[in-house]
């Protein structure tokens, strides 16, 4: 809280709410640097190959882009109901949805839709994901439910209907593990660069944190978003239905997610897989809350995230150390920048 | 016209009702049918749930204990796994001393409890904020704690589980004696534990104390109770309680740690916990209600039921959900619950 009011200028207020993250980086490096040196490794080799290895080679930026697309978009499915201070931790589930969705519409119309073909699979995988985050939502308004829990037992409700999905009808009989046949060509998005391969995808990827900031920060509705969060109360009596947008929030937050799934599966899989979200949905908590669920924060956030992510596989490929510890940093990163960020406040 | 509480109370009757009438049938049946085949499902089915319910349990009075001082914990699929790990790694490296395997178990969640201490009391931050961080840090932590120790085996390391323990005389009686009298020694730990919390809670002054500062910090800080001390002591015991709950999983279930052994409970503890109105019996109950849950979607898979596998293991979850639904209307909570407490702050 803020005792005497003190003139500061934009560069200086930037400079001020950047510290913070700097401490929370370079503390969770630290920690990662003690790790290595306790498990016995190389520790500037661990470092070098942690931050770097993303952009070593190709097959690794490509894994960067893999990792980074669908981290984004879940990402902004969580921030978007943060604003208004609900968790949406469901966006595993959303984003397995959003494949769901995307399956259903290639494989339904296998001779594809002409030039509709992939604004049809993505408006699917959004519609997919929203419908996912609408049962919380109507159970939030409705019945007060908690949307921590509720999210969450979705998630695990949706692992099992994508291990229906992929080993009843659609199932590729040849595969071993439970996915579903291959999408036809007619939804395949369009390759940016076949080595690494980038999909368009990455380009509708990167415009929605702009939209999401526009939303946020420039909308009636954002600021309706914004005022209902910090303050649930006070905006009621100034007649923002805060009661109504906590759930809008959670349904907008499903589309991201879901369409992140959709851009997955079009964009990569080109299938439904068992198993695709990988651990997508907890990394995707970490990066929002980090961001403070501001979609341009999301975008440095999920970059760094991401790096360390393929550095961490590529530590355990070179270096033999367990790729739970990058786990581990990514967590500690965040409870450092919470740290930091309240010292910060007190000396103010 | 009735008053809420007089309204609640109702309510509480006619389940309670319910469910003494249910039990009753499930006796008869199973005391007629004795010797039939169908008396000793119905008496394995509930064995079966007593066993499974003790993480329930654990999780659940962890989660009461801290709750009641208006600590909110929603790490309990993390710390949950970590204990489970702490707790095979220790049983492992002692030549199976059980428990030296549960004291590991239990400092390893009263550590996580100790950091969600420090963030939420002491720096105030967000407890959910908090708490979903120190998950995704708890369950590295956890893989990561196995990856170095253990790495990659062909057959998994096993040690010994808990044994059935019957109680003499006691189970002798029919049904119940099985149920309730032949179970492992933990599940006796956990129902007296129970007990006692109850009895701690409402029935003596420390745990009048305890609540009040759930209820109202700022009038027990007048009173000379000191809310940091109580929270601090409830979140860390709590934990190590939850913790217990999941050294219970590869003491019981596995043998072995595998990333996937909460698979869900601890997020299902919570509703469990908001179901049980943060209370020690009647989160007992519960932990009963949603363990039978989960052993009928086990149960139901060898049955041949033309569902499918994946809908039938869904049952847990989405019963979880539909309870959260059917117990909102007679919620009550701790008032306090989820907020930090600053002595220096003059809102309320």
């Amino acid at each position: 809280m803020k005792t005497a009011v003190k003139e500061q200028s934009g560069v200086d207020r930037f400079a001020d709410e950047l510290v913070p993250y700097l401490i929370g980086v370079g503390a969770a490096l630290a920690a990662a640097g003690l790790m290595l040196a306790l498990l016995g490794k190389n520790v500037p080799q661990g470092f070098a190959i942690l931050l770097t290895a993303s952009f070593g080679s190709a097959t690794n930026f490509g894994l960067l882009i893999l990792k980074f697309i669908p981290l984004l978009l879940m990402s902004l499915g969580f921030s978007i109901p943060l604003i208004v201070r609900k968790f949406n931790v469901g966006v595993e589930g959303q984003f397995l949805l959003g494949a769901v969705g995307a399956v259903a519409v290639g494989l339904t119309f296998s001779n594809g839709l002409g030039i509709a073909s992939v604004p049809v699979l993505l408006l699917a995988s959004i519609a997919f994901g929203m419908f996912w985050a609408f049962i919380p939502a109507i159970l939030l308004y409705r019945f007060k439910v908690n949307e921590i829990v509720s999210t969450i037992l979705m998630n695990f409700i949706s692992f099992y209907l994508v291990l229906w999905v992929a080993t009843g009808p659609w199932r590729d009989q040849f595969a071993g593990h439970p996915e579903t046949r291959q999408i036809p060509g007619a939804y395949f998005l369009p390759l940016l660069s076949s080595n690494p391969e980038v999909s368009v995808g990455l380009v509708i990827a990167a415009i929605i944190p702009f939209l999401a900031y526009y939303y946020i920060y420039k909308s009636v509705q954002g600021f309706e978003l914004r005022s209902a969060g910090a303050n649930a109360r006070a905006s009621y009596v100034f007649g923002v239905n805060s009661s109504f947008l906590a759930p809008f929030a959670l349904v907008i937050g499903g589309g991201l997610a879901g369409l992140g799934g959709g851009l997955q599966v079009a964009g990569l899989q080109l299938r439904l897989v068992d198993g695709m979200q990988s651990n997508y949905g907890a990394l995707s908590t970490i990066i929002a809350l980090i961001a403070g669920g501001n979609p341009l924060g999301v975008i440095v956030s999920t970059l760094f995230i991401s790096v360390i992510d393929v550095g961490g596989s590529a530590m355990n490929a070179i270096m033999g150390v367990p790729v739970e510890m990058v786990y581990v940093i990514e967590a500690l990163l965040l409870l450092f920048i919470l740290m930091a960020n309240v010292y910060r406040r007190r000396r103010r | 016209m009735k008053l809420p509480a007089e309204l609640g109370r109702t309510r509480t009757s006619i389940t309670a009702a319910a469910l003494l009438v249910a039990a009753v049938a499930v006796v008869l049946v199973s005391y007629l049918y004795g010797g039939s085949s169908l008396g000793k499902s119905i008496t394995d089915f509930f064995v079966l749930a007593v066993a499974v319910s003790v993480p329930y349990i654990l999780g659940g009075q962890g989660m009461t204990l801290a709750g009641r001082t208006g600590i909110f914990l929603v790490f309990n699929e993390g710390v949950m796994l970590s204990a489970a790990s702490a707790t095979f790694l220790a049983t492992y490296y002692t030549g199976g001393n059980i428990l030296v395997g549960l004291a590991a178990g239990a400092l390893m969640a009263g550590l996580f409890g100790l950091i969600m201490g420090f963030f939420s009391i002491t720096l105030k931050q967000d407890q959910f904020i908090v708490g979903l961080s120190l998950f995704v840090a708890a369950v590295g932590v956890a893989n990561f704690l196995y990856s170095v120790v253990i790495g990659i085996t062909t057959s998994p390391p096993l040690i010994p589980v808990l044994k059935p323990v019957e109680i003499p005389l006691l189970s002798d009686i029919p049904f119940f004696g099985r149920v309730l009298f032949g179970q492992n020694l933990m599940f006796y730990f956990a129902t007296a534990l129970s007990v006692a919390l109850w009895y701690f809670l409402y029935r003596t002054r420390y745990g009048l104390n305890l609540r009040s500062v759930g209820e109202n910090p700022r009038v027990s800080d007048s009173l000379g109770i000191s809310v940091t001390r109580t929270r601090y002591a409830a979140t860390i015991i709590g934990s190590m309680i939850m913790g217990l709950g999941g050294a219970y999983l590869p003491l019981y279930f596995t043998a072995t740690y595998t990333p996937s052994l909460v698979n869900g409970r601890g997020w299902i503890v919570i509703a469990l916990t908001l179901f049980g109105r943060w209370s020690p019996l009647t989160v007992m109950l519960g932990a009963l209600v949603f363990a039978s849950a989960e052993v009928f979607a086990t149960y139901s898979l060898i049955l041949n039921l033309p569902i499918p596998d994946q809908f039938l293991l869904m049952v847990p979850f989405i019963l979880t959900l539909v309870i959260l639904v059917i117990s909102y209307r007679r919620a009550e909570l701790p008032q306090a619950l989820g907020k930090s407490y600053d002595r220096e702050s003059v809102e309320d």
